[in-house]
This record gives structure tokens, sequence and C-alpha cells, in this order.
């Protein structure tokens, strides 16, 4: 299979054997940018409600300070355990997080393949380091089919879909 | 007075024996009648049992004419007239007033509410609109995107995408 992209040209065909299967339409920056906004609002919202009930528990029982700090290393691991998982497997089932499901957007493999629990980690560890004044998502600006450097790192594209 | 007696009972002989003289003739008559009618109904009845019933109505259909007459009936003042006069009327106030008091109705319509064609009617219509929203959304945003792409390519001074350059 081979995916074919005329340089400037936003949508690409992906030809398997000769035969066109279908026409992919690249997601731009401002789409992905408040699909990642829901996913963020929503891990945080979730983050937050677990930690308000947990704060909540805690409150009425002793105070003391070993525990105190037991709780909030384990309340750290528990919410990097949590966006990770978040990511890690909604692009490896459905290709779709909510947010992205919001924006009709979803990640695939540049080869057509499934995505992984490898290429998930992959592209999550690089969309971390793309953080930092997102500057991994300015390539999605420049490249023609629309990449940012986690994509590059996880061999994905990000594409519009029907649902 | 003995005169009066004599022309009042001279009559009633007369009326008794007219009477006794038409009996078998206005037998015979009723008699007549009720067989007319009996041959009236049955032949009433052949017609409804043969196609001929059938084909009248449908002729009477296709040909338009019932809804000619129809029309003029609705369209008539008289008629008009006739329905003001009622849902101006107290019957139609105390009819739905009643209506509105009784139980039956809310039950009836609790029953509507929460029956299966409703129920997934409402669910269609609000998945209808949040796929609405969000196409709406989504076209917004694939805008925005060639927007953005188009300002940070002219600042950085690199080529537009083919089929996305102004004019």
């Amino acid at each position: 299979m081979t995916v074919v992209a005329d340089v400037g040209v936003v949508e690409t065909t992906v030809i398997v054997d000769a035969e066109v299967v279908e026409e992919l339409e690249y997601v731009g920056f401002v789409t992905r940018v408040i699909a990642f906004a829901i996913d963020a609002a929503l891990i945080d919202g979730v983050a937050l409600l677990v930690g308000v009930v947990v704060a909540l528990i805690f409150s009425i029982l002793p105070d003391s300070h070993a525990a105190q700090a037991v709780v909030i290393a384990a309340g750290g691991a528990a919410f990097v355990l949590w966006w990770v998982g978040y990511f890690v497997t909604f692009w490896t089932t459905t290709g779709q997080t909510p947010g992205s499901r919001a924006m009709r957007i979803r990640v695939v493999r540049a080869d057509d393949g499934d995505l992984h629990l490898r290429h998930a980690v992959v592209r999550l560890a690089g969309l971390l380091i793309s953080l930092p004044l997102l500057w991994g998502f300015v390539p999605i600006l420049l490249d023609d089919r629309r990449r940012g450097v986690f994509d590059r790192l996880a061999g994905t594209f990000v594409v519009a879909t029907d649902q | 007075m003995p005169q009066e007696q004599t022309t009042g009972g001279a009559a009633r002989a007369l009326s008794g024996i007219a009477a006794t003289a038409l009996r078998p003739a206005t037998g015979m008559l009723s008699l007549g009648l009720r067989a007319a009618e009996d041959t009236a109904l049955w032949t009433f009845d052949q017609l409804l049992a043969s196609r001929i019933a059938d084909e009248v109505v449908e002729r009477l259909l296709e040909s338009g004419q019932l809804e000619r007459l129809a029309d003029q009936v609705v369209d008539s003042p008289a008629i008009e007239r006739v329905v003001a006069r009622v849902m101006e009327s107290r019957l139609v106030d105390e009819t739905v007033a009643r209506l509105l008091e009784s139980d039956e109705l809310w039950v009836m319509v609790d029953q509507i509410a929460s029956s299966p064609a409703v129920t997934d009617a409402i669910g269609r219509q609000s998945i209808g609109f949040a796929d609405q929203v969000a196409g709406e959304v989504r076209a917004r945003s694939a805008r925005a995107d060639e927007r953005v792409e188009r300002i940070a390519r002219r600042l950085l001074r690199r080529r537009q995408r083919l089929g996305t350059e102004t004019p």
C-alpha cells in the first residue's frame, strides 16, 4: 500500500494495489487544538472531581503530615496514569478520543495499520514534549500533510472522519 | 235534538260501513308496500354485494366529484358560520375544561409521552441536533485551519498549499 500525496495539497489519495480506496482530509492546527482542549477539560474535570471526593474523605480523618504526603504522591501517580491511560486507550481502540470525536477527527497510521500500544505511547510522549508553547504543534501549519512533531515521531496522521 | 241524534247515528253507521269496505283494500295496500320495501332492500343488498357498488365508489372517487363536493362544503360561508358559532359557544370551553380536569387525559398523555415511538423520535431529534452542531463547529474550525495556515505561511514566507491560495 502506498500513501500518495501531491506536494501542496491538503487531501491525499490512499492507493492500495493501484485501486483508489479513499480520500483523506488532513486536519489542521485549530481543529486539533480544540479537540485537545476538550480532552484536557475532560481529563482535568474528572481528576478534579475525584480529588475533591478524596479530599473530603481525608478531611474527616485525623491529620497526619506523613499520610498527606503519601496521598499527594498517590494522587499525582494516579493522575499521570489516568492521563496516559485516557489517550493510549482511545487511540489504540477507536483512534478517537472524546475530543476528537466531538471534532470528527481520527488518528490513523501512515501505513494504514492499527495503532498499537507503542505507537500510542510514542505519540503521547511526543505530545508531552510538544506542549511548551505548543512548539510541537507548529509544524502542523507548515507540513503539507499537517503533521505535528508527535505525528512524525509515531508515524501517524490526523484525518477528518464522518463521525 | 232527536233530529241531530239521527244524523250523528247515520254518520257513524256510514263511516263504519266505509271502514269495513276499505279494510281489504288497506290491507292489500300495506301488504304491497311491505313487499315493495322488501324488494327494494333485497335489490339494494344485491347491489352492495355485486361489483357495481365498488365500481360506483371507485368512479366517484376518481371523478373528483367527492373532492369538489367536500371543497364546496368546507369553503361554504354557512359551514364557516356554524363552526365559528360552535367554537364561540360555551360548549367548547366546558368540554375543554372537563377534558383537562379528567385524570384519564393525563394518564393518556403520560402513556403517549413514554411510548417507544415518542421517545425514539425525541432521541433521534436530539442526535440530529447534536450532529448539526458538531458539523457546524467542524466546518468553522476547518475554515479557521485554512486561515491560520495561510497567515503562518505568509509570515514565514513559505509557499501556500495548492488549492488554498488566495487569488
